[in-house]
């Protein structure tokens, strides 16, 4: 006979798994949805929202495409969060490129050579500095060093003559034109090398002259630095400091966003609070940024019309 | 159900609880172990798979992209699918061989971190994982990852649990019905000893097997043994003390019922709230009230008490009551109540027949009474006859006057003084007649019918009276004889036709009929006169009352009468009713008294 006890139990487990199965239902993986594989889509567009709110940033393209959206990425998510526009990349394979997409309003900022700032404001001139980049010690300058390989015999500028040279790429100011400058006032012309070439990114340029395509180049210090304690290269030269890359705008930009992007940039400490949010060491800014004159980059303007327009014209 | 089985089952219930528990439990863990895994899985493969086509994406190169993923899905058996959106959100590349599925278009989009959905498909049930496809640029890469390959995984894990699970269980069994037994023996014990207990063998003592709870249990039951065994002694001892003191206790009841049964006056024992209790024989004999009938009635209900017995003392009630076997005759009863001096608060009433003394003082009142009577009657009777003879010298000297006075004047005079002096004569008759009754009556034999006719024609010889009055005979000649005064009975009926007379001045009729029993004839004289008020019925019969003393009554007659026919051994009975008339009924006996 059934006695009590075994109904009131069994009714009670019963009654305690049905409310738990009820409540939290076991199913793997969560809701699943039916999808028919078969029934095939009739467009290849997706059903996006309005692109309005999103605020395209260009780049020069330096260390490489992957390694420099690796790099802007984070820096766009900081942008976003702080402005609460979206920041979304904009890639362009050329400084030419680049420096269309700013001047015409395709990207709002971009992260450019002076180079890039003057050819840009000459050539559209819709472009303004928003920010200066700043080093690990606060400097708004940068330099450019000439290197040949550890083992070269090449151990000054002068020894140059009649060897092959490599320059970054050609709208590059550290890559070119600080070279050419360092070369200039050594009395180098680049047509004293046995052959030159305009490689697309200071990576490249380094790696031509380590793999012995070239003998000596032109590049960036900090990376030359690094390179330089790994015992891959040896710099021969270092430039004077010329000012840093900076951080542009497009001056049709709604001020209100221009301020804000500027005091975002302005707060940004990568050696302290925001050391974390990307890797400072392969930008122009390690330092952060600072606030900048549209005098600043006037030296420029003189440098560009003669080594580089000069040469294109 | 046997403690082992209960034991059993419960294990068996907690088991089956903590089982299902269990399976929930690595349902839900294997449920999340899956998910968490495909996103890890899908995450790494994405993250690696994004490195290798971001070059190509940002320099839109889609021929490489639809190259490398068709690749990545050959050498990874686990991925359903592979497909990559652009950021502007055009779908660049997939792996699907018959088109793109239109669901998936819109779907599963990664957030800041990769996200995860799980489908159901003509494939089977497939987790997709997302991811953004290039950091700050945007773009979604989605990778299908089969579950089934995923819970391959954590299958073998989920066998060796259950496995585990069902030795667990088997070994429990085991143990438990192994320990069932252990457990269940002293309880057996115990079982068994109760049993004995029960048979009242209180010098049984349990084995004890075990140090543990139930051998301090089984030394506990056989210590409430020793005592029980001692107080059972005490009881019995103790219940034999009051089987003897219950013996005297009867004995001395017993007698008191006697007691109280034998005495002559009736006694009722009441509750506080006035319920009888106990009747006994004398209570029965005097209300004639049986003890079934009474007990557990209120005594208001038995017995008509006006006060109620809540005072100790003679409550100076004496109770009337008809006694049965007697009908004729009726029992007066004295109460006296008592408070016993119980804690319930009970009464006693006590019933005392007080018939016989009440009849001796009634006698003995009556007694005094009548000889007071014959010797006022006495009295009466001299003073009668001497006021009657002065009354007769001074009527002979004014009839003496009347003839010889010739002064007009004084003629009138001496004629109002003689009729003043035959109305005083008639008066002082009527009490001598009175007077006369107390001393007896001549008899001799009479025809009632002659008697009636002379007090009817004597009666309506008195005109003023009888007129316009019916005189209706029913009687005849030489039937109705009685022994009687011819003189007086004349009397009495020319008092009660004169009264009947009185009561019809505006006419009416008169009916008298004689009948007779065995032992007495009876006259009865019916008038449609005014009636009788029902309050002078009673006193009608007293000497002096009169309704009519305007009229120069005396208010002897019907005294007088009744005098006369209580003389006779009979009685007169009224009854009447005011507006519709009176009956007179004469009672007289037939033979000599």
């Amino acid at each position: 006979m059934i006695s009590r006890e075994f109904i009131v139990t069994t009714t009670m487990v019963l009654l305690l798994f049905s409310i738990l199965f009820y409540v939290y239902p076991p199913e793997l993986g969560g809701d699943a949805i039916l999808v028919d594989l078969n029934e095939i889509a009739d467009t290849t567009v997706k059903q996006t929202t309005s692109n309005e709110s999103v605020v395209y940033f260009g780049f020069d393209l330096r260390l490489g495409p992957k390694a420099d959206v690796e790099i802007y990425a984070p820096l766009m998510d900081y942008l976003s969060a702080k402005t609460g526009k979206q920041f979304k990349i904009k890639y362009a394979e050329t400084y030419e490129e680049t420096q269309y997409y700013l001047a015409s309003g395709i990207v709002s900022f971009a992260a450019i050579g002076p180079v890039s700032y003057v050819i840009a404001e000459e050539k559209y001139g819709n472009v303004i500095p928003l920010v200066v980049g700043l080093d690990s010690n606060g400097t708004p300058t940068y330099r450019a060093v000439i290197f040949t390989r550890p083992d070269s015999s090449i151990m000054k500028i002068k020894d140059l003559r009649n060897h092959s040279f490599a320059f970054g790429p050609f709208y590059s100011t550290q890559g070119h034109l600080i070279p050419r400058i360092m070369l200039e006032e050594a009395g180098i012309k680049i047509r004293d090398f046995k052959r030159y070439a305009y490689l697309e990114s200071h990576q490249a340029c380094a790696q031509a002259v380590i793999s012995g395509l070239f003998d000596a180049g032109g590049m960036q210090d900090t990376l030359a630095y690094k390179l330089e304690s790994k015992g891959l290269i040896r710099i021969i030269a270092v430039s004077k400091p010329y000012p840093r890359s900076m951080i542009a705008a497009n001056k049709n930009v709604d001020l209100e966003l221009l301020e804000k992007v500027k005091l975002a940039l302005i707060e940004l400490d990568p050696l302290g609070k925001d050391a974390n949010l990307l890797d400072w060491s392969k930008t122009e800014f390690s330092g952060g940024f600072a606030e900048v004159d549209l005098e600043y980059y006037n030296v420029y303007f003189d440098l560009v019309r003669r080594f580089i327009q000069g040469e294109v014209s | 159900m046997m403690l082992k089985h209960k034991i059993a089952f419960l294990f068996v219930v907690y088991l089956v609880v903590f089982g299902l528990f269990n399976v929930y439990v690595a349902w839900r863990e294997v449920s999340k172990t899956v998910t968490t895994e495909a996103l890890r899985l899908g995450e790494d493969m994405g993250y690696f798979l994004s490195e290798s086509l971001i070059e190509d994406i940002l320099r839109e190169d889609i021929l490489s992209v639809q190259e490398k993923i068709e690749d990545f899905k050959k050498i990874n058996p686990h991925v359903a699918y592979v497909y990559v959106i652009s950021p502007e959100g055009k779908l660049l590349a997939h792996t699907f061989s018959n088109g793109f599925p239109r669901k998936l278009l819109n779907f599963n989009e990664p957030s800041k971190s990769p996200s995860i959905q799980t489908i159901i498909t003509q494939e089977g049930r497939i987790h997709d994982v997302s991811l953004t496809l290039v950091p700050g640029i945007g773009g979604e890469l989605h990778i299908g990852l089969r579950e089934e390959s995923i819970l391959k995984v954590v299958n073998s894990a989920i066998l060796n649990m259950m496995l585990l699970g069902i030795l667990s269980v088997s070994v429990g069994g085991i143990v438990v019905l192994i320990s069932m037994q252990a457990i269940t023996k002293p309880i057996k014990e115990l079982e068994n000893g109760i049993e004995k207990v029960m048979r009242e063998n209180y010098a049984h003592r349990l084995v004890i097997f075990t140090d543990d709870e139930l051998g301090a249990l089984t030394k506990a039951f056989n210590k409430m043994l020793e005592e029980l065994e001692t107080k059972n002694r005490h009881v019995r001892e103790y219940i034999d003390k009051l089987k003897v003191t219950y013996r005297r206790l009867k004995r001395t009841m017993e007698r008191y019922k006697a007691l109280v049964e034998s005495v002559g006056d009736g006694i009722i024992s009441l509750s506080k709230d006035g319920v009888i209790l106990s009747w006994n024989r004398s209570a029965e004999e005097l209300t004639g009230i049986k003890r079934l009938e009474a007990v557990g009635k209120r005594i208001e209900e038995v017995l008509d008490i006006p006060d109620k017995p809540d005072a100790e003392g003679d409550l100076g009630v004496e109770l009337s009551l008809q006694d049965k076997r007697e009908k004729t005759s009726r029992r007066i009863l004295k109460i006296f109540t008592r408070k016993l001096s119980n804690e319930g608060g009970e009464w006693m009433i006590i019933l005392r027949d007080v018939t016989n003394e009440v009849i001796k003082d009634e006698l003995n009142r009556k007694l005094s009474y009548y000889e007071q009577l014959i010797n006022l009657g006495q009295l009466v009777a001299w003073i009668a006859h001497e006021v009657n003879t002065a009354l007769t010298r001074i009527m002979l000297s004014a009839e003496l006057l009347q003839i010889k006075c010739r002064d007009e004047c004084i003629k009138a005079r001496v004629e109002e003084m003689v009729s003043i002096v035959e109305t005083c004569k008639h008066r002082i008759d009527d009490i001598l007649k009175l007077a006369r009754t107390s001393h007896g009556v001549e008899r001799k034999l009479l025809d009632l019918a002659e008697v009636i006719d002379d007090s009817i024609k004597h009666c309506q010889a008195r005109k003023s009276y009888s007129e316009g009055i019916l005189v209706v005979k029913n009687y005849e000649y030489g039937r109705y004889f009685v022994f009687g005064d011819s003189f007086g009975l004349r009397e009495v009926f020319e008092n009660i036709i004169l009264n009947a007379f009185q009561a019809m001045r505006d006419g009416g009729k008169l009916k008298i009929e004689i009948g007779e029993d065995r032992e007495f004839m009876y006259v009865q004289i019916s008038d449609t006169g005014v009636g009788i008020p029902e309050e002078y019925l009673k006193k009608i019969f007293e000497p002096f009352f009169t309704t009519k003393k305007r009229e120069g009554c005396l208010g002897l007659g019907l005294s007088i009468a009744n005098a006369i026919v209580k003389a006779h051994g009979g009685e007169i009975l009224v009854e009447s009713k005011v507006g519709e008339g009176s009956v007179f009924t004469v009672k007289l006996p037939r033979g000599l008294i």
